[in-house]
């Protein structure tokens, strides 16, 4: 299994690359996983990943591409702008949320 | 080499499958087996795995070695490709062995294969989405597609009672690919189709497909159903996704012996291409691709040449990977693998499974592969990434919609 590692700290990623456990993200794992997606944070991602993990505590499951646009006021085109795999592979992982299930 | 004892015989084992078999044919054709191993000489992962023997494996079922039966790794190892059934003389649907025990003899599916079809009942998507987000996401898409067409009348329906088409999805695609929708909307638009999509009953997937339960089967292709009988539609049209159209077509008639006609939306762009009511530029992919044949698409419906003729239109240059079509190798995500995750260590067999078609992929010499099944490009992609193939992956609809030309457009040039 792969792993990264953080400061002391050795952190398990699933074979997709999320995290195993969700509990042991903070802000520095998240600069670490969006290395592995080739993604250099700014701002702009910080307050997309923040909604995300907001979404994530109240509904236990990750937003619909359709609400995210809508909640953090951003078309489409500008998520695939900074997260290129995507808003449920790119973002949810950044994030620290666990691998959708079902057929994604 | 084990020993087979003739007391551990159970006669009975045939007849408690055939009559949980959920099939068109007759219950007892697996009976018909000679013997003879084209099953393993045709499934090429016996080559690769320990423990993946179609013909052991049908020789245990007919000897009534129930519980070697039952213990199988076959049982989640077999991508319920039908390559075997292909090749069979007799044509024994070992596939449908593997299904009728993986879900009436109390085995447990791998990875969230059970949760998932619970959520896809209690909520009616696999994805659990609610009305509100999959409605609102509708909307939304209807504003892009009214963008992008620059045309304010442009439309999804929802709910349209009597439409020729009733077109279903993955709800993958509404939760985190909406582009999906978008490039089919856009499609139907051009066609000037009458068509809708469903407030109820919208995604056509099922992945009791994979767990073998026939009531959840029933209960998930039902849906579906009942949102046909309701909208009155002439035609159900399913997305590019294999295990979809399996479910429609093959599903539809064994468990819900449905009345209307289902089609894949390859077969409907082929159909609008050929009758001019749609049209492309063939001129805007210079790079040269490969094509993937879904087992469900391919070997199991028979959708085979409808890609390839859209692709011609289309002026894309076409590397076939060896062997194609009904002979394809399955891309070792079928049978539900991609929802097994890691489960007894079925993750890794999935990937090595993959192996062989990363190999043929590299020999097309080509970077770009046409997949028209959503589970097929996830598991291809993984491969891409494991062994490091480099691979872009696109669906048939995506490249359509970007090629098309709208009358809008050609009036532009007048």
């Amino acid at each position: 299994m792969a792993e990264i590692v953080v400061g002391d700290r050795h952190i398990p990623l699933d074979e997709d690359g999320f995290l195993e456990d969700a509990s042991m993200w903070d802000e520095e794992v998240a600069n670490f996983l969006a290395k592995t997606e080739e993604v250099e944070l700014t701002e702009e991602h910080w307050e997309i990943i923040k909604y995300l993990r907001k979404y994530f505590d109240d509904f236990n499951v990750a937003p619909p591409v359709r609400r995210m646009v809508k909640d953090v006021h951003r078309d489409l085109q500008t998520i695939y702008a900074l997260f290129p795999s995507g808003p449920g592979k790119g973002a949810c992982k950044i994030a620290g949320l666990p691998k959708p299930t079902g057929c994604v | 080499m084990s020993k087979v004892e003739a007391k551990n015989f159970d006669l009975q084992f045939r007849q408690e499958i055939a009559d949980a078999f959920a099939t068109v044919n007759d219950t007892l054709d697996f009976t018909n087996c000679l013997s003879c191993g084209m099953c393993t000489a045709g499934c090429l992962y016996t080559d690769i795995l320990e423990n993946m023997d179609p013909r052991k494996f049908m020789r245990k079922v007919l000897l009534g070695l129930k519980e070697e039966v039952l213990n199988d790794p076959l049982i989640w190892y077999c991508t319920m490709c039908e390559r075997c059934t292909m090749l069979c003389p007799m044509k024994v649907d070992i596939a449908g062995i593997v299904r009728t025990i993986r879900g009436n003899f109390g085995l447990q599916a791998p990875g969230h294969i059970q949760s998932v079809a619970d959520l896809h009942i209690e909520t009616g998507n696999q994805q659990g989405m609610t009305q509100e987000d999959y409605l609102d996401t509708i909307v939304w898409l209807e504003e892009e597609l009214q963008a992008n067409v620059k045309d304010p009348n442009a439309k999804i329906p929802i709910d349209k009672v009597g439409a020729d088409i009733l077109y279903v999805i993955n709800s993958r695609e509404a939760k985190f690919y909406p582009l999906d929708i978008l490039n089919t909307a856009k499609i139907f638009y051009a066609a000037k189709a009458n068509w809708t999509m469903s407030s109820v009953g919208w995604d056509a997937t099922n992945l009791a497909l994979f767990s073998g339960r026939d009531d959840d089967s029933t209960k998930i292709v039902g849906m579906v159903a009942d949102a046909m009988a309701r909208l009155k539609c002439k035609t159900l049209v399913v997305t590019e996704c294999g295990h979809a159209i399996r479910s429609q077509v093959w599903g539809g008639e064994v468990w819900l012996n449905r009345s209307y006609p289902v089609k894949s939306i390859i077969q409907i762009v082929l159909d609008y291409l050929k009758t001019g009511k749609i049209r492309v530029r063939s001129d805007l992919f210079k790079d040269k691709y490969t094509y993937h044949d879904p087992c469900n698409l391919a070997r199991k419906t028979g959708i085979i040449e409808e890609p390839r003729e859209i692709l011609r239109y289309l002026g894309i240059d076409l590397v076939e990977m060896w062997p194609n079509r009904e002979y394809a190798i399955c891309c070792g995500g079928g049978g539900g693998a991609l929802s097994m995750e890691n489960d007894r260590g079925l993750r890794e067999i999935r990937i090595k499974k993959g192996s062989l078609k990363a190999e043929q992929m590299k020999k097309t010499g080509t970077s770009k592969l046409i997949v028209p099944c959503h589970n097929c490009f996830d598991q291809l992609a993984d491969i891409s990434k494991t062994f490091k193939l480099g691979i872009k992956l696109t669906h048939i609809c995506s490249l359509v919609a970007q090629a098309l030309i709208l009358d809008q457009e050609i009036e532009g040039v007048k």
